[in-house]
């Protein structure tokens, strides 16, 4: 081995490793990131925009070809779907005036009427990080368009993630993939069951392996079922309330047998992404708790 | 596009195309069992690291990881910029007498690859920042890579290897 090396050789591998090791400890704990680094991943990520939208419309357009065949029936079932549509929005009116007099009758402060007006950001995807490890994705929105930290992204499908880090021109999107139990970093989600709002769980990780989200500290009263759409339940106040999650694939025992854990199948799909919203709660800042 | 600023700009443009252009080249049905993680940029500084020298590997190593540590903000400075130096270096390491043929340095590659694949397992399992199932991660997350990226390789070698070798004469030519 040292003649391999050389003995001068393996002086400099030793102090590299102490070096690395060293700046791997310290970048671990870090919040943000410093003006430099901002800098290069602005320039980069912008660049790798300008490569993004042509590969997703070159593996569209086979996309398209392949999906050809379905569109026939597709556009038979989206006629029929419409029709209710239209039926629903005139029903959908009514009820939102309705609602609207009867919060004014009830007298609610201005604040809590706005609390459900979310505002949403329309976000194109610049790069997906190659590192399996890593499961970050770069927008083209930054802190010039009002991006903050801890916004929930969503796309068409469902919830993706949330805001990691914001620099001027871009920011880095965590993806659900990454929730973990063990790691301060990521923050659970409270959720709940769509038309079940009194049920409540956590998701606070994610299974490679199932490709499941795990939801635990359900109560043994809940009445969370398999094939339960699980949707965010707002009360965590970092994600806004009411944006599907995914849908209930297994409900088992927790733990200690005092709780039940579900694994929440996710609906939206993490791979190929393009437009994004990312949400934008109304005075985030007051309301902020953690 | 000669010389090394060439070189550089070609490095940079495999960087961003593997953040950008490879995600949707793989179909998508590939993706939902196994995750495939291009590492264009490793290749071609391997191949650089063969062919050219082990000091330029090594130093396009560190610029390359660190620049990827930093865009796509993973959770410590420090793991990719070690990993590609580390490998890239050792890529051009050993010595064969009758010169490198597509066999050796796919090889190589591929060794390399695995190493650099282990080495990031073994940070994020020790830091405890992503740990996973030994057995899972290499069926699922190494092995793929790795035929990937041998295949990436293999588109990768003709190209850079004329561009190598014209960089050779060139240099070569205003020494003389």
């Amino acid at each position: 081995m040292f003649k391999l090396l050389g003995n001068k050789k393996i002086v400099v591998l030793l102090i590299s490793l102490i070096v690395f090791v060293a700046l791997m400890g310290l970048t671990m704990m870090r919040t943000g990131m410093t003006t430099p680094e901002k800098m290069i991943k602005d320039t980069v990520a912008w660049t790798q925009g300008l490569f993004y939208r042509p590969a997703q419309s070159i593996a569209g357009f086979f996309k398209d070809i392949r999906d050809l065949r379905d569109l026939y029936e597709e556009n038979r079932v989206l006629k029929a779907t419409l029709s209710n549509y239209a039926k629903d929005t005139m029903k959908l009116n009514k009820l939102e005036s309705e609602n609207k007099n009867l919060k004014e009758l009830l007298e609610f402060t201005e604040r809590q009427k706005s609390l459900d007006n979310y505002k949403y950001h329309v976000a194109q995807v610049l790069s997906i990080s190659p590192d399996p490890y890593n499961g970050r994705i770069n927008i083209n929105l930054g802190s010039r368009d009002g991006i903050k930290e801890n916004m929930a992204v969503i796309s068409v499908e469902g919830l993706v993630g949330r805001v990691d880090t914001v620099s001027e021109l871009s920011a880095s999107v965590q993806l659900l993939t990454e929730l973990d139990a063990t790691n301060n970093e990521s923050k659970a989600i409270s959720a709940t069951v769509k038309g079940k709002e009194r049920s409540f769980g956590i998701i606070q990780s994610y299974d490679p392996a199932t490709q499941n989200l795990i939801m635990t500290n359900i109560e043994q009263t809940d009445e969370l079922e398999v094939g339960d759409t699980i949707i965010t339940s707002g009360m965590g106040l970092v994600f806004p309330k009411g944006i599907e999650i995914g849908t209930v694939v297994a409900k088992e025992d927790g733990d200690f047998g005092i709780n039940y854990v579900a694994q929440v199948k996710p609906v939206a799909t993490f791979r190929h992404l393009s437009e994004l919203l990312v949400v934008e709660v109304p005075d985030a800042q007051d309301t902020e708790i953690n | 596009m000669l010389g090394r600023n060439g070189l550089t700009l070609l490095l940079l443009l495999l960087f961003v195309l593997e953040g950008s252009v490879i995600k949707w080249l793989l179909p998508l049905s590939w993706q939902e069992q196994v995750m495939i993680s291009p590492h264009l940029t490793l290749v071609a500084i391997m191949l650089i690291s063969i062919y050219d020298s082990r000091r330029i590997g090594l130093l396009y190593g560190l610029c390359f990881g660190l620049l990827h540590d930093i865009v796509y903000y993973g959770p410590m400075i420090g793991p990719y910029c070690l990993g590609m130096g580390i490998v890239s270096y050792l890529c051009g390491v050993p010595k064969f007498r009758y010169g490198i043929g597509l066999f050796i340095s796919l090889f190589l590659i591929a060794a390399g690859n695995l190493l650099f694949e282990w080495i990031l397992y073994g940070i994020y399992q020790v830091t405890q920042v992503r740990p996973l199932d030994m057995h899972w991660a290499f069926l699922h997350l190494m092995l793929p890579s790795l035929f990937m990226n041998a295949l990436f390789a293999l588109i990768l070698y003709v190209p850079m290897r004329r561009l190598l070798d014209k960089l050779r004469k060139m240099e070569k030519s205003s020494k003389e």
